[in-house]
C-alpha cells in the first residue's frame, strides 16, 4: 500500500479538493501508519498557531528614511560624487602600483591573526565579523543582481 | 493605492508612497523575519535592510502584480544571509536562552501552558533547514500561495511542496515527543 506522506502538507492546508480529503480520509481508515502520521501533522499544525509575534518597539520608517536618504539626493550630486572617486581611486591605483611591487601571500602568513580574530591591513583592521559581513553582503547583491 | 502603483512612484522619487509602503508591509514583514530568526532585534534590523534594499531597487522593479513575492524575495535572501552568518560564526546552534520570546505576564496555568507551548514550537521552528523554514513560514503563517512561494524562494512550487514535507517531518520528530496534552 502506497503511503500518503506526500499529501499531508497539501491536506492540511487546503489545497486538497473534497475527493482528495476524502480519499485520505478513507486511506487513514485502511492504515495505521498513515492515520497516526496524520494525527501527529494536524497536531503540530494546530501548534503552529500558538506562536505569538512581539510587536515591534520602534518604528521602521524613521530608520528606513534615515538609510535611504542619500539615495535622494540629486542625480547630478551623485554623479559628481561618483566621478570625484572614480578619478581618486584611479590615482591612488597608479601611483601605489609604481611604489609598490605585488607580494604572494599564504594564508599561513595570516596565521596568528586569523586565530586571534583579526586581520590586520595598512590602517584598517578586518575583524573575522566585518570581513564575514563585507563577502555576504557582496554575495547578495550579487545574487540580487 | 496598489502597490504596483506605489512602487512606481518610489521609482521616481515619491517618498510619501514610500512611506505608504513601509507602513502597509513592515508588520508582515517583521513577523516574517522574527519566525525566521527568534531575535527582536535581529528581526527590526532585517526588517529595515528589506525596506531600505525595496527603496534601492524600486527602479528596476517590473509591476506585475507580484509585489508579495518580490519583497518577501528580499526579505528571505536578508534572513538566509543572517542565518549563514550565524552560522559560521557558530551560533547556530539553538540556545532557548538566547532566543527571545515574547513577555510573559504570569497569569493563569492555561496562559502559562500557552506560552510553554509557543516556545517549544518557536524553538522546533528554529531547528528547522533554514529553506524549510521560510517555505513553511510564508505557506503557514503569512498564506502565500504556492506558486507566490516559489516566486518568493527563486524555485519551483514541486521544491516547495518537498519542502513543506521535510518541514513538518522535522517539526513531528521535534515536536511529537513533547506534545502530551496538546494532541
Amino acid at each position: 500500500m502506497k503511503h500518503l506522506n506526500d499529501l499531508i502538507p497539501a491536506y492540511l492546508d487546503g489545497r486538497l479538493d473534497t475527493a482528495g480529503c476524502a480519499a485520505v480520509r478513507a486511506h487513514c481508515d485502511q492504515c495505521p501508519a498513515c492515520a497516526n502520521a496524520l494525527a501527529e501533522s494536524e497536531a503540530v499544525w494546530r501548534m503552529l498557531d500558538s506562536v505569538r509575534v512581539p510587536e515591534p518597539s520602534r518604528l521602521v520608517w524613521a530608520g528606513v528614511a534615515a538609510a535611504s536618504s542619500d539615495r535622494r539626493d540629486p542625480a547630478w550630486r551623485r554623479l559628481v560624487f561618483a566621478t570625484v572617486s572614480a578619478a581618486a581611486l584611479a590615482a591612488g591605483v597608479l601611483v601605489g602600483s609604481q611604489q609598490y611591487a605585488p607580494r604572494v601571500v599564504e594564508a599561513s602568513d595570516y596565521a596568528d591573526e586569523i586565530l586571534s580574530g583579526s586581520l590586520l591591513g595598512g590602517d584598517s583592521v578586518w575583524t573575522l565579523d566585518s570581513a564575514l559581513e563585507y563577502i555576504l553582503t557582496a554575495a547578495d547583491e550579487s545574487e540580487e543582481g | 493605492m496598489h502597490d504596483d502603483e506605489l512602487m512606481t512612484r518610489i521609482a521616481t522619487g515619491g517618498e510619501a508612497a514610500f512611506r505608504l509602503l513601509v507602513e502597509r508591509w513592515e508588520r508582515p514583514v517583521h513577523a516574517f523575519l522574527w519566525r525566521m530568526t527568534g531575535s527582536r532585534e535581529d528581526a527590526e534590523d532585517l526588517t529595515q535592510d528589506t525596506f531600505v534594499k525595496v527603496h534601492a531597487y524600486a527602479p528596476r522593479y517590473r509591476p506585475e502584480g507580484r509585489f508579495r513575492s518580490w519583497l518577501f524575495r528580499i526579505a528571505g535572501n536578508l534572513a538566509r544571509s543572517w542565518a549563514r552568518r550565524r552560522k559560521i560564526v557558530g551560533w547556530i546552534r539553538y540556545d532557548p536562552d538566547l532566543h527571545e520570546q515574547p513577555s510573559v505576564n504570569p497569569g493563569p496555568d492555561d496562559q502559562l501552558h500557552a506560552d510553554e507551548t509557543s516556545r517549544r514550537v518557536q524553538a522546533a521552528l528554529a531547528g528547522l533547514p533554514v529553506r524549510q523554514r521560510e517555505a513553511l513560514i510564508m505557506r503557514k503563517y503569512h498564506e502565500m500561495s504556492q506558486r507566490e512561494t516559489a516566486a518568493a524562494m527563486a524555485t519551483t512550487e514541486g521544491a516547495v511542496e518537498s519542502l513543506l514535507i521535510r518541514a513538518l517531518e522535522g517539526l513531528r520528530k521535534a515536536l511529537v515527543p513533547e506534545m502530551g496534552d496538546d494532541r
